[in-house]
């Protein structure tokens, strides 16, 4: 139940981290996909 | 009895979809050829597909066909699923990864959170979306 718990915090506060930065948080996972999608 | 029915309609579905395959391939294989009459061809197959009760499939056939001539070309199907409008940096990025005659769809899915998926030829799946980091967490406490 606590670990439950700790999950959904964690979700809760990365989802508002995403909230404040959408833009930056967005490039950096883009860079990603296209570099592992580019390297198969 | 049941078991025998499940079978019977799978195997049902099954032929099904190795006809729409088959109407699909015999489509691309029309189209791919030089000099023939367009339009005729194609008022033939819908004729075709009616008299052989597959019309309401005919979306489906194109698709499969598209993704046929698309293959035969070396051409990809490119789709850039993202949670929100992309920026002008981000498509930037983007058209790193795009070649030419490639075709690209963009959708917009604000459930990823943030992020992009991109799904070459509707079965190979690059998952970076934050959407999938977040189910991650929950299937590492299992």
């Amino acid at each position: 139940m606590v670990l439950k718990n700790a999950i959904d915090l964690v979700k809760k506060t990365i989802v508002k981290t995403v909230e404040l930065k959408p833009e930056a948080i967005d490039e950096a996972l883009i860079k990603k996909a296209v570099e592992s999608a580019g390297n198969e | 009895m049941r078991r025998l029915l499940k079978k019977q309609l799978k195997a049902q579905e099954m032929n099904k979809q190795s006809k729409l395959k088959l109407y699909a391939k015999a489509l691309a294989e029309i189209v791919a050829k030089k000099g023939i009459d367009e339009k005729k061809v194609i008022s033939n197959f819908v004729k075709l597909l009616v008299s052989s009760g597959y019309e309401n499939k005919s979306k489906e056939i194109l698709e499969l066909a598209e993704d046929i001539i698309l293959a035969k070309q070396g051409k990809r199907k490119i789709t850039f699923e993202t949670a929100r409008k992309s920026t002008p940096s981000q498509n930037k990025l983007l058209e790193k990864f795009v070649k030419k005659g490639d075709i690209v769809k963009e959708k917009i899915n604000p459930e990823l959170i943030a992020g992009i998926k991109i799904i070459i030829n509707d079965s190979k799946q690059f998952d970076a979306s934050m959407q999938s980091k977040l189910q991650k967490i929950s299937w590492q406490k299992k």
